[in-house]
């Protein structure tokens, strides 16, 4: 940092932290990989959200002309430049028309287990006693049991749908949030700024939003992040035993089920949805590591020091 | 000249910050050999702690930006990888942390902390290094040691935790052990032992000790030299006798006014009147000028140097001061 | 007790509060009598100083006195209204009026709220004290009385000191502008000069505001500057309890004498008789419990737990044999 920065009055320092949004993003702008992440995230998105509408049709329209036609050949057009499939669909379409079933089933099984199992894992922690213990013991069973033929069974009776599939796995997934949140609240709860809170006469809903939710948040999304990628495959498998989703809705791991049969033929039909799903879970990964440097006061310290050029 | 065990020259820590660059230490040198003591006095955030934390590479950088160099056993500290941090203070120095919860791990308990610790740096087996662990604990005064072995750092007490962490410091034997505070939360008898404890350790393993305290009392029993720090920098540097006996820096002598023993009532504590510099600005002058009864025209425009004072010992003043306390 | 019943109530008085811990170990579960039957009032514009070796019980007083842990056993008033009964929501309001800055101020500073968020949560909390536009103000101005500059504000606490720490801690205890203040150890993170400082804000807050201090402390001579009682903690219980003057200048106990003459000054160097082991909390043997060290302890100490006994003024009291 230069001479002149060292004579910015305390006032000039205060308007300028006051807004950590901007730092944020300015932050963001300058390093690569998470920029590079949070772009291919929004991209999927609007594809998912504005252009897989128009894509419908396209994504189940067969032409056996087109049965297996091979990726990056130009002739037939945009939607066939990453080939067709076993029908003879267009993969560009089928894929972002995927994108969209895939961040709608995977996106809201996983925000529904994360949001539940964090508040849950927060309150329970946090009290303790007989509330706890029931959805410990509730969190044993729903492990124990095993996930996938849970689902298998309950989406046998329930019949498969779009919305079924993410209750099923939203349960599934809950006791993976509930746990986490809850470990890290006991040892948190044990820290003498939470007693410092109860001192002042902070109540109990305070303090779990105010002093413990800060700190459990991270890990939570680096959880969840972690978790939408298993989802994904999750709903491939259930796919794949005939209990997933069904045509028309495809989503990816639906594609990578369906392609595998024809892996030695045809690789791109699993192989594409394949890098869709991890191209996803990788980015948001790497999103979610830096969301939580960024959050920590002191990591984002160091943050702020690599970019504005701390280390001279 | 043999080699000192550390030697630290003209080492500055700067933080840069939205608001400016904190300079929480500006150009401080030091040497110690083995066995040697200095206790480091001064105002709070004058960078007692930063130094500290530096000697054991525990300095992020970035953000930070350190300048001179720290040579421990004649090894460059500063610029070292992690890797290579661990096989330095593998080497023998250990540190008392001012914050007790930075030294332990709030989910294991105490005595498997100690054993563990023993077990990996130390080599021994996992039956003596429990022993060990217990008997540590006793050391350092802390009754049913054995029974309390099994218990999680937030069951004990502020001191004892403090206790604790000053037994693992001294667990492996260092060559240097730098204690930042470490008797701030205990009584004086406690404080007492501790102390007996570390003087102990210095003369039958010929220990050298960095001893950060506010504690005057304490400075003048523990050290063989004293070292007082203001803004960042060294103020006075020499023998504790002869800084107790002679304080020649009008800060050391104002920071001896205000101890409680000078006074019989709490309206009689003398404070040192203003307020500590903003450590984001450049001073041109000496740091203490601002607040300081002596200072000239020729203070607020030139930075003293430390040099050799009156009484023998170095001083960072313009002038030479009769000790007026 | 025939009290007119018109005096108004003490600000604070504890009664026969204690609190035991129960540890589980392998040879059965073992009780640790942390702070067994302490009893005290405190009035406005009063210090009352707890001294005690580490261990003995100080912080574990203070937190059950506040029900942050809850009371084995015993009651406190605070203006004759019973903490110890209160429910829960009465006892957040109660707390308005009772505040507490704690011993470690590396732990008791949320890290990821600056020091401006912090030092106005207690106003969020009780909506209605300031105005919330005013708050920034409001926290400067707590800010400078404790010697730290407005630049502290967009603080986060990992870049402070433990010195600049504590003082932040002491602002927030001070912003709801309590009738009792519990400090634990509240300026042994300081550098004399700024402990100088500290000490006479508060005292000088005591002046103005009439508060009730509960001040825990190592350092004896602080402690003979500011209080105008001081109990002697050991082993959870009050040894020697009576005003200040009084128990300087003719200490009973002989723990008390044995801390006033450990003192480290400039004078004296470290005692290097070998001090003997703080006695196992566990040993709930007959007896008194300081007897294991005690350099004046008889057979009778070993076997029969002293009474309290009073000194040459009735308000000084103390756990001995002996009388001398
Ligand atoms: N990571 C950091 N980022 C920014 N500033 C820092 C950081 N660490 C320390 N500082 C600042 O550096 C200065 C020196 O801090 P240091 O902890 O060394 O003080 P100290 O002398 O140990 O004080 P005390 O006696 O109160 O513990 C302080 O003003 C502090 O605010
Ligand atoms: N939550 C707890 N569980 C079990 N034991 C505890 C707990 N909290 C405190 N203790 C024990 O109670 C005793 C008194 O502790 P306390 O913290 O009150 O001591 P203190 O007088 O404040 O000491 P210091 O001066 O060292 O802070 C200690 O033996 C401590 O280990
Ligand atoms: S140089 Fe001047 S201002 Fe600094 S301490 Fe000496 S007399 Fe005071
Ligand atoms: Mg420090
Ligand atoms: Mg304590």
């Amino acid at each position: 940092m230069s001479n002149a920065t060292s004579n910015t009055t305390p006032s000039d320092d205060i308007s300028r932290r006051q807004n950590p949004k901007w730092v944020r993003l300015r932050l963001l702008l300058k390093m690569p990989l998470p920029l590079t992440a949070a772009i291919i995230l929004i991209l999927l998105l609007i594809a998912a959200l504005f252009v897989a509408p128009y894509l419908f049709e396209q994504a189940n329209r067969q032409n056996l002309r087109l049965r297996f036609y091979p990726p990056f050949q130009t002739e037939q057009g945009w939607l066939f430049w990453l080939g067709g499939d076993a029908l003879g669909r267009s993969m560009v379409a089928e894929l972002i028309y995927g994108a969209r079933t895939s961040f709608l089933v995977a996106g809201s099984a996983v925000g529904v287990a994360a949001s539940l199992g964090f508040a849950i894992g927060l309150v329970s922690g946090y009290f303790g006693g007989w509330f706890d213990a029931i959805i410990m013991r509730l969190a044993d069973i729903i492990v124990t049991l095993p996930s996938l033929l849970m689902a298998l069974a309950i989406l046998f009776v329930l019949g498969p749908s779009v919305f079924n599939l993410i209750c099923v796995l939203a349960v599934a997934r809950l006791p993976v949030f509930m746990r986490t949140a809850r470990a890290q609240t006991l040892s948190i709860r044990e820290w003498t700024f939470v007693e410092v809170s109860r001192s002042i006469g902070a109540s109990p809903a305070r303090i779990i939003w105010r002093d413990i939710r800060p700190l459990v948040a991270p890990t939570i999304l680096t959880v969840a992040m972690l978790e939408l990628g298993n989802t994904m495959l999750a709903v491939a498998g259930l796919s794949f035993l005939g209990v997933g989703l069904q045509r028309p809705d495809i989503d990816w791991g639906t594609m990578v089920a369906e392609g595998r049969q024809y892996m030695n033929v045809a690789w791109w039909i699993t192989v594409f949805p394949g890098i869709a799903i991890l191209i996803t879970a990788l980015s948001a990964n790497i999103l979610s590591n830096w969301m939580r440097a960024v959050g920590d006061p002191k990591q984002s310290g160091a943050l702020v020091a690599k970019v504005t050029g701390g280390g001279n | 000249m043999v080699t000192p065990l550390l030697d630290i020259r003209d080492f500055s820590v700067t933080f840069p910050s939205l608001g400016g660059d904190i300079r929480a230490v500006r150009g401080i040198n030091l040497q110690l050999g083995e066995g040697e003591s200095v206790a480091v006095l001064g105002e709070s955030g004058s960078g007692k702690s930063v130094t500290s934390r530096a000697i054991l590479g525990l300095i992020d950088v970035p953000p930070a930006r350190l300048e001179g160099s720290i040579l421990f056993d004649g090894v460059e500290v500063l610029g070292r990888s992690d890797k290579e941090l661990a096989a330095i203070r593998g080497r023998g120095v250990s540190m008392v942390f001012q914050d007790a919860l930075d030294g332990l791990n709030p989910v294991y308990t105490v005595g498997d902390q100690i054993s563990e610790l023993l077990r990996v740096r130390a080599h021994m087996s996992r039956k003596t290094a429990k022993a060990e662990a217990i008997s540590l604990m006793q050391q350092v005064g802390i009754p049913a040691a054995a029974q309390r072995a099994k218990d999680y750092p937030h069951q004990f007490s502020g001191g004892m935790r403090q206790r604790i962490c000053i037994a693992m410091a001294v667990a492996l034997k260092p060559k240097l052990l730098i204690a930042d505070e470490p008797t701030t939360a205990l009584d004086v008898t406690v404080q007492a032992e501790i102390l007996q404890l570390i003087a102990r350790l210095q003369r039958e393993a010929n220990m050298a000790l960095i001893f950060v305290t506010h504690d005057l009392g304490v400075a003048h029993n523990i050290a063989e030299n004293l070292m007082v720090m203001y803004a960042g920098v060294v103020m006075e540097f020499g023998p504790t006798n002869a800084v107790f006996g002679a304080p020649a820096h009008p800060y050391t002598q104002a920071l001896m006014r205000s101890h409680p023993s000078e006074a019989t009532h709490w309206s009689d504590l003398q404070p040192i009147a203003g307020s500590p510099p903003d450590k984001t600005e450049r001073l041109a002058g000496c740091p203490f000028s601002p607040r300081c009864p002596h200072s000239t025209d020729r203070c607020t425009k030139e930075e003293p140097a430390l040099r050799r004072g009156p009484a023998g010992h170095q001083v960072r003043c313009h002038f030479d001061l009769d000790a007026q306390i | 007790m025939s009290a007119p019943t018109t005096k108004t109530p003490p600000l604070l008085q504890v009664e026969g509060l204690s609190k035991h811990f129960v540890l589980r170990g392998r040879g059965g579960n073992k009780t640790l009598r942390a702070v067994d039957d302490i009893n005290f009032t405190l009035e406005p514009s009063e210090t009352m100083a707890i001294v005690g070796e580490s261990g003995s019980g100080k912080s574990t007083l203070a937190r059950s006195l506040l029900r942050l842990l809850e009371p084995t056993s015993g009651t406190v008033h605070l203006r004759g209204q019973s903490l110890t009964d209160m429910t829960h929501k009465q006892l957040r309001e109660a707390r308005r009026s009772i505040q507490m800055v704690f011993q470690d101020p590396y732990a008791s500073l949320h890290p990821r709220h600056t020091v401006a968020e912090i030092i106005s949560e207690p106003w969020r909390v009780h909506r209605g004290i300031y105005p919330q536009a005013d708050y920034a103000k409001q926290v400067d101005i707590l800010l400078s009385k404790v010697g730290l500059s407005p630049n502290y504000a967009p603080a986060y606490p990992y870049r402070l000191s433990g010195g600049e720490r504590q003082r932040v801690a002491i602002a927030r205890a001070l912003a709801l502008a309590p009738q009792v203040l519990i400090l634990d150890e509240p300026v042994s993170a300081l550098d004399v000069s700024i402990q100088a400082q500290v000490i006479k804000l508060l005292m000088q807050l005591q002046l103005d505001m009439q508060i009730g201090y509960l001040f825990i402390s190592h350092d004896l001579p602080l402690v003979r500057l500011v209080a105008d009682k001081v109990a002697v903690m050991y082993m959870g219980r009050f040894v020697e309890q009576g005003p200040a003057d009084e128990v300087f200048a003719a200490p009973r106990h002989p723990y008390t004498k044995m801390l006033l003459a450990a003192v480290p000054n400039r004078q004296n160097a470290p005692t290097n008789e070998p001090a003997s082991e703080p006695t196992n909390p566990f040993d709930i043997e007959a007896g008194c419990a300081f007897a294991p060290r005690c350099p004046m302890a008889q057979d009778i100490c070993r076997t029969t737990a002293p009474n309290r006994q009073t000194g040459r003024l009735a308000a000084h009291s103390f756990t001995c044999h002996f009388s001398q």
